[in-house]
């Protein structure tokens, strides 16, 4: 409103300005405040934007890591050396030797938090009259208590410790009519062709939730399991979980093993990265629709104001500002408004992320208490994605001026006469 | 002074039209803000029926008869024999199908490899309608009859045990007389469930070879099919009060996480509907309010000739309402159209075992819901009311010799 403009144009080159600023900067973050509510709204928008793409990235990196975390600490761990042939054929003659060196090394490695070996095999477990085919698991206990929640997952019973020991999935159990207590015998091929023998007692019964697991697991020592499939100082895969999940390439990297494959946590658990991926090209048509549809406000502002202060640009003329300068103004007027929106959008989520990090977000009462079960947090830790803050900050500093440029390019054409002739 | 209604919408209609860029610009966005909701409704709604649909296809129809010692101990001693003639107790309306099933642990050997499924005796016949089965992609044959003593394995678990179609299996499994039953079975097919865990969970063969190996004439389980838009709950009543001791479970219950995620889907529509609405809102609200404040004379001039403060909120009111119903009306026909383009379903066989672990086929369809679109419909309109309610509150306090005094 030109009211207001007459008193704003003069001030805004007054005293404060810090030095070597240029006038227009100034005169343009002034320009801004001349329709508060206007500003307000249109920041507001963007400010909404930011929001929630950190808040939702935030919350969802905090899931995944929570989800990626517990599927890897059940069993496959972040990271599996093996026989380069075993990850496409796992068969039982694609071992590692020297399997206890081998581990050794790696634990001597900075991140690592466990390591453990593990020797695997399909074979028929018979309890009395009922027998049930099972992957049999020969395991390092102590190492498995460091590595693995299915120790923790230990439902009847107590974990491996004597030589005899096994532990077995529930619904394997429920197949087999197993208790604590009953003798089971395992039969299967050994390496070298011949029949592979052996009993054990059930001292443990696990239950994981996950059915895959609970219908076939069946843990031993591993030296038990070495002893009757006919195995020496070696083992089918070394498991290894890192303090962070990031540490992977620099674990690989310092350790190339050569003749061995490392397989990581992506291709140990295929769905769980595509499910990762799928939601996430969930989430950023969502992010694309929101961005959009604040840059078509930001249109709408820009083109009231051009509409609005014709009057104005042509007085700017009149005194021989030229029509460029008044369209860089308009863009710089843009450039801050985005700024200004960024900023509250940044604080505001920074702060509702930073705090529900330390609080964390409740997950449901069921989940929760399964969780529990697993040693797991039964809350999700949103942790603060600088990718997705940076990104949709630079989203918004683009996306703005640019919607602004379209209504702004109208300036072009005016003229000194008509504009001033304008009725509003 | 009484203004009918009509002239008020052909002066809102002509007043849109005096800032037509804008008003095409906030057109837009209610455009596309609409229309990519529906068509994200629709999305989600073929991702929680497809949810649902592959949680009752995977043997576990939408309910489902055990004894009620089955389910913890999933053998033939927990087996039971339906009544001669029995039939559920659903109106035919309802009832897609049913059939009953043989369902037991085996130990299945071939030459190398040892595994153990759950192997099922199955009616072919029955199980078109009634799980993947009857239409799972099948390499080989399929099992012809209840009779056929033949075993029909997952592709999976074919690859895993090393064997081919046309091989023979051993299959070991607890008789009803408590004691192991050993028995050669030529594999007749491999069915492929599109990767899926099914693959190598499960082994079929006819229910009545199967019954004839374990000595016995019972089955374990009794599975119900209802046809879509069946109420569940009113089912589910019928049907137990009429199953004496038996244990009636429904999908709900046997696959509690698909129902959460089913649920869940619920949630979602309108979470998604309240983040658009409200990045759309900040626009709106900016539009309409900046549509009254700009003309301040003009409504001054009207209270001034005698409108009333009542006509001036109709006219703001009736303003915005038009542009919402025009934006609404294009956007939805637009998003159905969308909808239309993409009925035949998004290919996502790229994320083939992410969607798996969701309980999702490879294909997403979307499925456009009547119930919805009317939400949107309804939400809308009430979200453009109350966005107006500000700038319609502002014309109103518009004082008339204030306004005629302005400048502009």
């Amino acid at each position: 409103m030109p009211r207001e403009a007459a008193t704003a144009l003069p001030a805004a080159g007054s005293a404060r300005r810090p030095r070597g600023t240029p006038l227009i900067v100034a005169i343009a973050w002034r320009n801004l405040w001349r329709n508060r509510r206007r500003t307000w709204l249109t920041s507001g928008g963007v400010a909404f934007a930011v929001f929630l793409i950190v808040v939702a990235r935030s919350a969802t990196v905090g899931t995944f890591d929570v989800m990626i975390d517990n599927a890897a600490r059940l069993l496959v761990g972040h990271v599996q050396l093996q026989h380069p042939r075993y990850a496409d054929d796992p068969s039982l003659r694609h071992t590692l030797q020297d399997a206890t060196t081998i581990s050794r090394a790696i634990a001597a490695q900075p991140g690592v938090a466990a390591v453990a070996q593990r020797a695997q095999a399909f074979a028929l477990v018979a309890v009395g009259e009922k027998s049930f085919a099972a992957q049999m698991m020969g395991v390092d206990p102590d190492a498995e208590r460091r590595l693995s929640t299915l120790p923790a997952a230990v439902r009847e019973g107590r974990y491996l410790e004597g030589p005899h020991d096994v532990v077995i999935g529930s619904a394997l159990a429920r197949n087999l009519g197993a208790g604590l207590g009953d003798e089971v015998v395992v039969l299967g091929t050994a390496r070298d062709g011949g029949v592979a023998a052996m009993a054990g007692v059930v001292v443990g019964i696990v239950e994981t939730g996950i059915n895959d697991v609970d219908r076939t697991v069946m843990q031993m020592p591993l030296a038990t399991f070495q002893e009757a499939f006919g195995f020496g100082d070696e083992a089918h895969m070394i498991v290894v979980r890192l303090d962070r999940i990031g540490e992977v390439d620099a674990l690989m990297a310092a350790l190339p093993e050569p003749g061995l494959r490392w397989v990581t946590w992506q291709e140990l658990m295929p769905d769980i990265e595509q499910m990762i991926d799928l939601k996430m090209a969930g989430q950023f048509i969502m992010f694309g629709l929101v961005a959009l549809l604040v840059t078509f406000s930001v249109f709408n502002t820009f083109a009231m104001t051009v509409f609005e202060r014709v009057r104005e640009f042509g007085m700017l003329m009149a005194i021989g500002m030229r029509p460029h300068r008044i369209l860089a103004m308009l863009e710089l007027e843009a450039l801050w408004l985005a700024l200004f929106g960024v900023m509250i959008g940044a604080a505001l989520s920074v702060a509702l992320v930073l705090t529900l990090a330390q609080v964390g977000i409740p997950l449901g009462a069921d989940v929760g208490a399964a969780f529990k079960t697993l040693n797991l947090p039964d809350r999700i830790f949103p942790v603060l994605s600088w990718p997705a803050l940076f990104g949709a900050a630079a989203l918004m500093l683009i996306a703005v001026p640019l919607a602004g440029f379209i209504p702004a390019l109208r300036t072009l054409r005016l003229t000194p006469v008509t504009a001033l002739r304008t009725q509003l | 002074m009484t203004m009918p209604m009509k002239l008020l919408v052909q002066l809102g209609w002509r007043n849109l039209w005096r800032q037509r860029r804008r008003n095409i610009m906030l057109l837009a966005a209610i455009f596309v803000a609409v229309a990519a909701v529906v068509l994200t409704n629709a999305l989600i709604r073929g991702v929680q029926y497809d949810m649902r649909d592959s949680a009752v296809r995977n043997l576990t129809g939408n309910m489902k008869l055990y004894a009620p010692g089955y389910r913890d101990d999933p053998s033939i001693l927990q087996g039971f024999e339906l009544a001669e003639g029995w039939q559920p107790a659903v109106a035919p309306a309802d009832l897609l199908g049913w059939t009953q099933r043989v369902s037991v642990p085996a130990v299945i050997m071939s030459e190398r490899e040892t595994r153990g499924v759950t192997l099922v005796g199955v009616s072919p016949q029955d199980e078109r309608t009634q799980s993947f089965l009857g239409t799972v992609a099948i390499d080989g044959e399929g099992l012809r009859d209840a009779d056929d003593g033949r075993i029909l394995l997952g592709s999976e678990l074919l690859a895993q045990l090393s064997t081919q179609v046309g091989r023979r299996v051993v299959v070991i499994t607890q008789g009803a007389d408590g004691l192991n039953r050993e028995a050669g079975f030529k594999v007749v097919g491999s069915y492929d469930a599109e990767g899926t865990g099914l693959e190598k969970a499960f082994a079929f063969t006819g229910r009545a070879a199967l019954q004839k190996l374990l000595d016995t004439q019972a089955v374990t389980e009794v599975s119900i099919r209802l046809n879509d838009g069946a109420n569940e709950t009113a089912v589910d009543a019928a049907v137990s009060h009429d199953v004496g001791a038996l244990e009636l479970l429904d999908w709900r219950a046997l696959e509690p996480l698909a129902a959460a995620m089913y649920e869940y889907s619920n949630v979602a529509i309108l979470v998604l509907f309240l983040i658009v609405m409200i990045a759309l809102s900040f626009g709106l609200v900016n539009t309409l309010i900046t549509a009254v404040m700009e003309r301040v004379r003009e409504f001054g001039m009207l209270r001034a000739i005698g409108m009333r403060p009542g006509q001036i909120v109709v006219q703001v009111l009736v303003e915005s309402t038009l542009i919402m119903l025009l934006g609404l009306g294009g956007g939805i026909a637009a998003g159905i159209g969308l909808t239309v383009l993409f009925a035949d379903g998004i290919d996502l066989s790229n994320f083939a075992q992410g969607v798996e672990m969701v309980g999702l086929g490879s294909r997403l369809t979307p499925r456009l819901m009547w119930d919805d679109v009317v939400l949107v419909v309804e939400l809308s309109i009430f979200l453009g009311l109350i966005g107006s309610g500000y700038p319609a509150w502002r014309a109103v306090r518009v004082k008339v010799l204030d306004a005629l005094r302005r400048g502009t």
